[in-house]
Order: C-alpha cells, then sequence, then structure tokens
C-alpha cells in the first residue's frame, strides 16, 4: 500500500515544497473554547501522526491529513499560546509520511486529546489573495459562541502568525477538505472578513470520532449524528457548503459519493449516543480508519489533479497507461476493457506482477471515480497508485481495482466540455443472483480451519493462538464430534480432517474401486479378497447423517466394526453423494431408516425428547476415505449400539410376497444349483444361484403363485469375499446368507453392497433353510416359469435334433474327451492326460430333444439331455449296427427332467423353451445337521 | 460478453481467506479492495461478521439457510445456494436497482465464511421449515412498504 501512494505524493511533494519551505518554524497555536491544549496533547498529535503518516514516504513534508477531533472557536483565538512549536516541528521533521495503513496501536486515548492546528489570522488575507477558498464554519452565523470551525486544512501549519514571510510564497495555498472529514469550508462567496482570525482545526474522521472519553474538547464527526453540515467537493475547486441535517441518509451512500461533514458539538449530550460504534478493535473499525485516510487522500489528489495538470508520464511512480477500448456498467462499477500502454515498474504495484505493455486489463472504477473520470472509449488513462492488480485464475485479463486516482491523458474534447457535456449511458450488464461465490480457500484447506473455528467460537482465543494449535495438534486434540458434517465443513480438498467424529458402524462391505475412488486416493494398499476390492464401512452418525468410508484396512478387521460406535478420524470426504447418482448406496440407506432410536440434534448433543412420526429419508450423504496412516476407526465400546439396525434376515415367501420395489432384503437360502458350474468363479461375469429355502419348499401344493425356487443373480459388481467363493469351487450344496440383496421387480440381485456370507451352522436359523425335505422339490415348467430358473419337465419326445446329436469316446479313467487314436496300434484311444491307452473308452452323446410338455403346450420345448437320460431314452432305440432310429425314440415319455432355462424365445406365433438338464448340486456337507437322502 | 464483477469478487474473498489462513490477518490492501468493490456495505457487513451475527442454520435433511442478525436487531434471512436476503436493501439495491452485488448481510455471510466466524445451528426440519414459511409471510406482509425502507 505504501509504495503506491507515491504519485499522489510526489504531486504533493512538489507543491508542498514550495509553499513550505520554512515548516519547521511554522506552527499552529491551538484555541479551544476556554481551554488550550497541552503539551501532551501535542505530543499525541505527532505521535499520532507519526503513526498515520508512514505512507507518504517519497514527501518531505508533513501533511496534515490526519489529525484530531478538536474544536477552536473564534473567541478563543487570542487566548491561544503557542505550545506546540516544538512539537510541530517534530513533526516536520520526524513524520514525512503517511500512508494508509492502519495500525490498532493507533488511537490511544490520549489520541483523542490531539490537539487542533491553528489557523491564525493570516490566513483570511493569504486566501483571499490568492482567491482561494477560504474556511469558515457553517454556523458562525447562527452560533456565535459555539462557532466550530472545521477545518481540514493541510496547510494549517503554515499560517502561522509568526511567519508572515510564508504566507507571500504560498501560491498553491490549499484548503483541502477531507471529504469525510469533519471540515466545514466556505464557498468563495462566503469568505470570512480577511482581517478577522480565523481559528481552525484539522480534524480527520475517523473511527476515533466515536470515541467519547474526551467529550469536552472532541469535536466529533459522527456521520449520523443529527446535524450535519454537508460540503460537496467539486471537482473544478468549487466549495458547495450544503447543509444537511438528514440523520439517516448517510449509511447507504457510496462511500466516495458526496461527503459528509458532521460536526458534533461539545456539551450536547445526544449525539455521544446518536452513532452506532462499530465494535472496538474490530475489523470494520480498521476498514474505516482505512476509508478514511484514503477518502482525504483521494480529495486533496483530485484537487491537485484538477488545479495542476499533471503530467505523469516520465515519472518514476507506478502509474499504469491504459487505453479505455470498451466501457460498461456492472452494478455501480464501471467496467472498462483497456490495453495497456505503459507499464509501472515492477516493485510498484503492490499485488503482483507489472503487466506487459499492450496486454489487455478491466479496470474498474467505481461511480464516484467514473464520474470524475468521465472517460469514454479510446481515451487514455492514467491511473496512479495504489491501484490494486487482481489476477483471476483462469481469467482472460487481470483486473486492476482501486482506481481511485486516475487522470485522463489525452481526452477526446477538453476536460471542461467534458464535465458539462452529458454522460453517454453505458450498456448495464446484469449479473446473475442464481449462483454464489466460491472461495477458493474455504473449500481448499481442512483440519487448520476447523480448529480455527473451533478457537474463534470460543470468545477470547486468539487467531494465531488456536491457528498454531490447529497445526500442532491435528489429530490427538481434536474433540469427539457427533455430526459426519462436522468433517465435511472442515475438509478442504486435499487435506485430511482431523476432525474426530461418533459413528456408528452400520454396514461393512467390500466395494469394486471402478467408481474412481482407488484413482483420488492414489495409492493402492492390499485389501480384502484378491479381487482389489476396498472395504468399506456404511457409518451413521447420531444426527441420522450417513457415510460411505473406505477404509485401508482388511475387511476381516472391519467386519468387528459393525454395530460398534467407533471414532472416526483422517478421512476426506470423496464426493457427495446423491440419490440419483448412487441409487445403490441409498437402497441401503433406504432399508436403514427411519432410525430406530430418536436422532440427536446437533446443536444441543442431546437426543431429543420429541417422536418424530415421519422422518423423510436422507437425500444425500458422504462418502469418504480414510488417510492410510492417520485414518482411524476404532470402536469406542464393546456392545452394539442401540443406532445399529442389523439386516432383518426374512425368508423367502415373505421377501417375494412383499410388493415393494427396489429394496435390500436378507434371507438365508440353500444354494441347490449354479451357474456356470467353474473352479474359478471370480472370473466369471455373471453368476447365478438357484436357491430355495424351508418357506418355499413347503408352500401348499395349491398355491402356485411363488416358485419352489428362486433365481439369484450376482452382479459383477457384487463382491464375493473368499470364503465364500471357496463354497462355490466346491460344487455341492450349501447355505448362504445374503445380506442385504436387492429385490426389484421380483428378481433378486446381488450388487454392490451385498454381501454373501457362508451360513455358520451355529448362527444356522432353524426355522429357515436346514432342515429342507430332501430331495428338493422344483417347480414344474409351466407359462410362467422365467429365464435362468430351473424347473421339472415331463413330457414326450417328439422329434430329435439329428444336426447336432453326436457322440465321442472320452478316457474311462479321467473322462478326457480328446483322446488320440492311433491307427498303428489297430485303432485303439490313447489318453494325453493319463498317458496310456484307453483300452475301454467310454461314449459320450450329445442329444437335444423336443418334448411336448401338457404344462407347456404352446410351446416347443428343447432339451439338452444329460448322458443319464440320453441312455435310458436310447435304451430300447439301438439297433443291430450301433446306430439309432429316430423313429424308435419319438413318442417316448421323458421325466420328471430337472432342467435349467437357458433361452425363452419367441419366434413370430412360437415358443421356443431351451432347456438344459442338470444335476442339482450334491447336498452332501451341505449342513451337519441334514443327513444326505 | 461476460461479466467481471463476481470473478474479481470471488478472486478477492480467496485471497482473503488465504491471508487469514496464511497469517490471520487480512492486509489493509484487501480491506480497501472489498470496500472499493462494495463500498460502504463493506464496512457495515465486516462490523457484522465482528459482531458474530451470522448463523448458519441446518436441519437434518440438508437444508441450509443462513440468518444474520442485521444492525437494527431484525435478522433476516439469506439463503445459502443463491444470492437471496429478506432484508430491503436487498430488494432496493440488489434487485430493483441493480447497483450493488450484494447486500450486506449476504457479504458478511462470505467474510464470516471466510473468517470462520459464523455460528452453527442445527434445528429439526419442521423448524427450518416454519422458519422459511414465517419469513415468506413476512414478506408479503411487507411487500407493500418496502419501497420506503432503503436500510436493511
Amino acid at each position: 500500500m505504501s509504495g503506491a501512494r507515491r504519485p499522489g505524493t510526489s504531486k504533493r511533494k512538489r507543491n508542498w515544497h514550495i509553499e513550505h519551505p520554512s515548516f519547521r518554524e511554522e506552527r499552529s497555536q491551538q484555541l479551544r473554547r476556554g481551554n488550550f491544549k497541552t503539551v501532551e496533547a501535542a505530543d499525541s498529535l505527532s505521535k499520532a501522526w507519526l503513526k498515520c503518516g508512514e505512507g507518504f514516504q517519497d514527501t518531505s513534508e508533513i501533511l496534515s491529513l490526519a489529525s484530531e477531533k478538536t474544536g477552536i472557536t473564534e473567541k478563543h483565538l487570542e487566548l491561544s499560546p503557542k505550545p506546540k512549536t516544538e512539537t510541530t516541528s517534530k513533526n516536520a521533521s520526524e513524520l514525512p509520511n503517511i500512508i494508509w495503513s492502519s495500525s490498532e496501536s493507533d488511537f490511544s486515548d490520549e489520541d483523542k486529546t490531539l490537539p487542533a492546528l491553528q489557523r491564525d489570522g493570516r490566513h483570511g488575507p493569504r486566501a483571499d489573495r490568492l482567491g482561494d477558498r477560504t474556511i469558515s464554519c457553517p454556523e458562525d452565523e447562527d452560533i456565535e459562541d459555539e462557532l466550530q470551525v472545521i477545518d481540514w486544512e493541510v496547510n494549517s501549519d503554515k499560517e502561522d502568525p509568526g511567519g508572515p514571510s510564508e504566507c507571500e510564497d504560498d501560491k498553491g495555498t490549499l484548503d483541502i477538505s477531507d471529504c469525510d472529514s469533519c471540515a466545514s469550508l466556505t464557498s468563495d462567496d462566503r469568505l470570512c472578513e480577511p482581517s478577522e482570525p480565523i481559528s481552525t482545526e484539522i480534524l480527520e474522521y475517523s473511527s476515533d470520532s466515536e470515541k467519547e472519553e474526551d467529550p469536552e474538547h472532541s469535536l466529533f464527526i459522527d456521520s449520523e449524528s443529527p446535524h450535519k453540515y454537508q460540503a460537496d467537493f467539486k471537482s473544478d475547486a468549487r466549495w458547495c457548503l450544503v447543509s444537511q441535517t438528514d440523520s439517516e441518509a448517510n449509511s447507504a451512500e457510496p462511500t466516495l459519493t458526496p461527503q459528509k461533514y458532521t460536526v458534533k458539538f461539545p456539551k450536547t449530550p445526544e449525539y455521544s449516543v446518536t452513532k452506532k460504534k462499530l465494535l472496538r478493535g474490530g475489523l470494520a473499525e480498521r476498514l474505516q480508519e482505512l476509508q478514511n485516510r484514503k477518502r482525504s487522500a483521494i480529495s486533496l489528489w483530485r484537487h491537485r489533479c484538477v488545479s495542476y495538470q499533471m503530467t505523469p508520464l516520465g515519472r518514476k511512480s507506478g502509474v499504469l497507461t491504459v487505453k479505455i477500448l470498451e466501457l460498461h456498467e456492472e452494478c455501480s462499477m464501471q467496467v472498462a476493457v483497456c490495453e495497456q500502454l505503459a507499464g509501472p515498474p515492477i516493485t510498484s504495484p503492490p499485488g503482483g506482477l507489472a503487466p506487459r505493455p499492450g496486454a489487455y486489463l478491466k479496470v474498474l472504477f467505481t461511480r464516484e471515480t467514473a464520474d470524475h473520470l468521465m472517460g469514454h472509449p479510446q481515451d487514455i488513462i492514467y491511473i496512479f497508485p495504489p491501484w490494486q492488480k487482481l489476477l483471476i485464475p483462469n481469467g482472460s485479463c487481470s483486473i486492476i481495482l482501486n482506481t481511485y486516482f486516475c487522470q485522463k491523458a489525452i481526452a477526446k474534447e477538453t476536460v471542461r466540455e467534458d464535465l458539462y457535456s452529458p454522460d453517454i449511458s453505458l450498456s448495464r450488464r446484469n449479473i446473475t443472483l442464481a449462483q454464489t461465490f466460491r472461495i477458493k480457500d474455504i473449500t481448499d484447506n481442512s483440519s487448520i480451519n476447523q480448529t480455527t473455528y473451533d478457537s474463534l467460537a470460543t470468545p477470547g482465543t486468539g487467531w494465531t493462538h488456536g491457528h498454531e494449535k490447529a497445526e500442532q495438534h491435528l489429530i490427538v486434540a481434536a474433540p469427539l464430534r457427533n455430526s459426519l458434517l462436522d468433517i465435511v465443513e472442515s475438509q478442504r480438498a486435499g487435506l485430511w480432517s482431523g476432525v474426530r467424529v461418533q459413528v456408528v458402524v452400520q454396514r461393512v462391505y467390500s466395494l469394486l474401486s471402478r467408481d474412481g475412488a482407488r484413482s483420488q486416493q492414489g495409492h493402492t494398499v492390499g485389501h480384502a479378497d484378491a479381487s482389489g476390492a476396498w472395504s468399506c464401512l456404511l457409518v451413521q452418525d447420531a444426527c441420522g447423517m450417513f457415510g460411505e468410508v473406505f477404509l485401508n484396512s482388511t475387511l476381516w478387521k472391519s467386519r468387528q466394526l459393525e454395530g460398534k460406535s467407533c471414532s472416526m478420524s483422517g478421512v476426506k470426504v470423496l464426493q457427495k453423494a446423491t440419490r440419483g447418482r448412487t441409487p445403490g448406496l441409498f437402497s441401503l440407506i433406504d432399508s436403514l431408516w427411519p432410525p430406530v432410536i430418536s436422532l440427536t440434534e446437533p446443536s444441543c448433543g442431546q437426543p431429543s425428547g420429541e417422536t418424530k412420526t415421519y422422518l423423510p429419508p436422507p437425500i444425500f450423504c458422504y462418502i469418504f476415505s480414510a488417510h492410510p496412516t492417520l485414518g482411524q476407526i476404532d470402536a469406542i465400546e464393546d456392545h452394539i449400539s442401540k443406532l445399529y439396525q442389523p439386516p432383518v434376515v426374512r425368508c423367502l415367501k415373505e421377501i417375494l410376497q412383499t410388493n415393494e420395489c427396489s429394496t435390500r432384503c436378507s434371507f438365508y437360502a440353500r444354494v441347490i444349483y449354479q451357474k456356470p458350474q467353474l473352479k474359478n468363479l471370480l472370473a466369471q461375469k455373471e453368476i447365478w444361484l438357484l436357491v430355495t429355502d424351508i418357506t418355499l419348499q413347503t408352500q401348499d401344493e395349491r398355491d402356485h403363485s411363488l416358485p419352489k425356487t428362486l433365481p439369484v443373480y450376482i452382479a459383477p459388481s457384487c463382491v464375493l469375499g473368499p470364503e465364500v467363493v471357496e463354497e462355490l469351487a466346491l460344487l455341492v450344496s450349501y447355505n448362504l446368507l445374503f445380506r442385504d440383496a436387492f429385490k426389484d421387480n421380483g428378481q433378486i440381485v446381488c450388487i454392490e453392497r451385498t454381501v454373501i456370507l457362508p451360513q455358520k451352522p451355529l448362527l444356522c436359523v432353524p426355522s429357515a433353510s436346514c432342515d429342507l425335505p430332501s430331495p428338493v422339490t422344483l417347480d414344474e415348467l409351466s407359462a410362467l416359469t422365467p429365464v435362468n430358473s430351473i424347473c421339472s419337465v415331463q413330457g414326450t419326445v417328439v422329434d430329435v435334433d439329428e444336426s447336432t446329436a453326436f457322440s465321442w469316446p472320452v478316457c474311462d479313467r479321467c473322462g478326457n474327451g480328446r483322446l488320440e487314436q492311433k491307427p498303428e496300434d489297430g485303432g485303439t484311444f490313447s489318453c494325453g492326460d493319463c498317458s496310456q491307452l484307453v483300452l475301454s473308452p467310454l461314449q459320450e452323446r450329445h442329444l437335444h430333444v423336443f418334448l411336448d410338455c401338457p404344462t407347456r403346450p404352446e410351446s416347443t420345448v428343447k432339451v439338452k439331455l444329460l448322458e443319464s437320460s440320453i441312455s435310458l431314452l436310447l435304451m430300447s432305440a439301438a439297433s443291430e449296427d450301433g446306430s439309432y432310429e429316430v423313429e424308435s425314440v419319438l413318442g417316448k415319455e421323458m421325466g420328471p427332467l430337472l432342467c435349467f432355462v437357458q433361452s425363452i424365445t419367441t419366434q413370430q406365433s412360437s415358443c421356443v423353451v431351451t432347456l438344459e438338464e442338470i444335476e442339482l448340486l450334491s447336498t452332501e456337507g451341505a449342513t451337519a445337521a441334514q443327513p444326505p437322502p | 460478453m461476460a461479466v467481471a464483477l463476481p470473478e474479481v469478487v470471488e478472486e478477492l474473498l480467496s485471497e482473503m481467506a488465504a491471508a487469514v489462513r496464511d497469517s490471520a490477518r487480512i492486509p489493509d490492501e484487501l480491506l480497501l479492495s472489498l470496500e472499493f468493490v462494495f463500498g460502504s456495505s463493506a464496512i457495515q457487513a465486516l462490523d457484522l461478521v465482528d459482531r458474530e451475527s451470522v448463523t448458519l442454520i441446518s436441519s437434518p435433511s440438508g437444508r441450509r439457510v443462513y440468518q444474520v442478525l442485521g444492525s437494527s436487531g431484525k435478522t433476516y434471512t439469506c439463503l445459502a445456494s443463491c444470492h437471496y436476503c429478506s432484508c430491503p436493501a436487498f430488494s432496493f439495491s440488489v434487485l430493483r436497482k441493480s447497483d450493488s452485488l450484494l447486500c450486506k448481510h449476504l457479504l458478511a455471510i462470505y467474510l464470516s465464511q471466510l473468517l470462520r466466524n459464523c455460528q452453527q445451528l442445527h434445528v429439526s426440519d419442521k423448524q427450518l421449515t416454519d422458519l422459511l414459511m414465517e419469513d415468506t409471510r413476512r414478506i408479503k406482509g411487507a411487500a407493500g412498504t418496502w419501497t420506503s425502507k432503503t436500510e436493511a
């Protein structure tokens, strides 16, 4: 900021240097009503100046921009001694610079007694001579005795009665009012009598104006106090005195528009409480101080700018020279798309690199600046520091802000003409309200912010303290929260939250990494099984919010957590999941809704006593990832949480009878057949398990609404645990627990987040599948039989598919069908697998027959027969030469055959049902309780 | 053609947030830039933040709404998903005149986010619904007279 002040100050320097060659000797006397300032007060002034004067680093003189509220009346002029000569000279020598930067320590209590700088009687003649503005109090006619001359008189220090010579060399005397300071300025037509001594005070409107510790000498400037005297500052250097009494009008005013000066009179008690104070020490107070100084500087600068045409070219300061290409309005700002013609020195702009000449910029002007500037396209504008440069990431060009100090270099018309020409109305671009601003850092940072927030929530905790503390005790010191939203709120992309949240683990399952979780994690750790899936937890906080956590631990360990209340930390949000994007997750969440116990209201931390009749199901949840090392999910208690909702295991009949669509269900079932029957099922994309349980098997024969067996489809997204894969590879009938399978349109599907577990004998539910009748009965093939189901078929052979009927010899020992016939050995077969001759090869046959089934009369039923059925069928059909006559087979009764429905195709009017005769899985060893038949 | 002001504000707020994070202090120039863009609303919004007047109210269903305690003692409701505030200044300066980008309450919400002093309040869904309904009624009731108010 400080460097940016240079151009304005350089002008000041030039002028003022001429004006005040003997500044040190000039000392204003302070006059106060009935009192006078003490030397201490003067010291305070000097200190205050010291603080706030650091900005004008180039100036060698004092700029009396900053002063304090004081009051001087005419009638006490003669009483004033010259107590401050030494002080002010000190000021002159030691306080050359004024900056805007605020320092909270600027205004101590003693600062409030800052003396006024007095302007003595010599000022009048000089002002008159110069044709300059004089300063008077608007009330001096009205309130003779209480006359308050508030002058923000920058040059007041040279109006020392003891220094007449200085008056003569002041050709550039300026009575600059701080726009917002309590300066009252007279226009030329209100000149005071030249000979009369005019007492002035230099005041600065700052937040100190609200400090009321010293009401007697304080001349309060209060923008909202009832009596305001407004001087309207025109750029043509004419002062208009405007009296304004509206106490309400100020607050909504743009900052730089008509400046108001309010004078708070001492001894008037109501003024002391009228203004709504800004919070002491707050950011608002800081900004107000900055703003006051800025306004002062702008007023001064603008005045000089008009009085003396400045030629900033060649100056060392960081003046930006741009040509306006296009101009429009956005809200009250003018946005000018500009081409930069000349760049500032690299070091000058405070906020970034110097733009290249020729670069395009967007320059923002406030309405007030724009009114003064009267810029038009093709105008060349000088923008004096301090401007701010804002680099917009991904933006097309840089933005220049804080363009208070602008001047036209080459105007199309003269400045004067521009002033009176009607301003062309600029096109205004509307800004949508339908989106909010994204604060990058809010979404970029996590744990630090969270803990900073914590410390801020406690009044009196210092920022810095909390900040450092947060970094040191990232995880350890974090309190246990009860809402997952605490993680989300503390979550900033890329960092891991240190928040610890108490959650209940509702489910443990594995997920394939196809949803991008793995790539986002950026690391691969060993997981529950060989298929490369992640162990995941579905957790719920006390407020009911769900979250899915991708873990790094093994599934085996995670399973111990189910149902437990756990403390979770070191996780970050991967994504927000919504119903539409992750229907599978929400079907599971819905099965856990509503919660079994009343939820905690996060605000009070206690379960609400109120029993809610209806809780809307959640519409979103968060997916978290646990940090490889920092991520911790540990059980807090050993017992099962009351919030835990274990899967409700129901019998298949009940599941099939309910009409709910798209729900999760859990059941025990006996797998009686699986397709395909392969050793390595993991390589398989699709698996069908044909299951049944006691409730389906023992239902009333006359009730055909429910099947006796049920196909369960295992989608590729369902991760099978190694123990299940092991069981499947045994190719025996077995009992499984299906947790959170998905039922949709009567079809049961195992999808992601479905867990299939072997049914442990001890966990066997007595009424369910353990005591299945043997053998298992199947439904007969009917018009309702679906694809991929199994059924029993009975019928008459009506045709044989001769094109696919063939036989081949297989090894009688290993069943290898690829036997080699060696002619040299007399046509005997040898088995490559057994490495020996096959003396009596078996005949394998392949035969499809067409059956006429009374249960499905309209359809053509094609059955691929097993060898045993083929043998039975052909037993009586064999002719002498070893061939078979088709006619001998036709009309034979087959069945009942157990068949898997491979396909049902409808061609025109006919329906072809393709069946494959199967053998059910052996029940041997399925359950210990069930003896083999 | 695209507007420049929103991205200016976004970047400004982001820089302020970064400054808070890095040094726990907002530099003067950023404060002045804020004032440059928002005018007198900047000081007023900062004062609201100084006084911790911003509260984020959320409910289990995920609804979120901000409430800002105005300097007059009234509370104003601001939506979290778009720029809306129930104060008269928003109706006048933002909606009707398009003179301001935000009212001071909405600006205060952003500032409280980056300064991390936004208060949190969790209420039931019904409470939040009631709050919004009440606010709607109030707006409707005041619809005829809002033009006379300029100060939020």
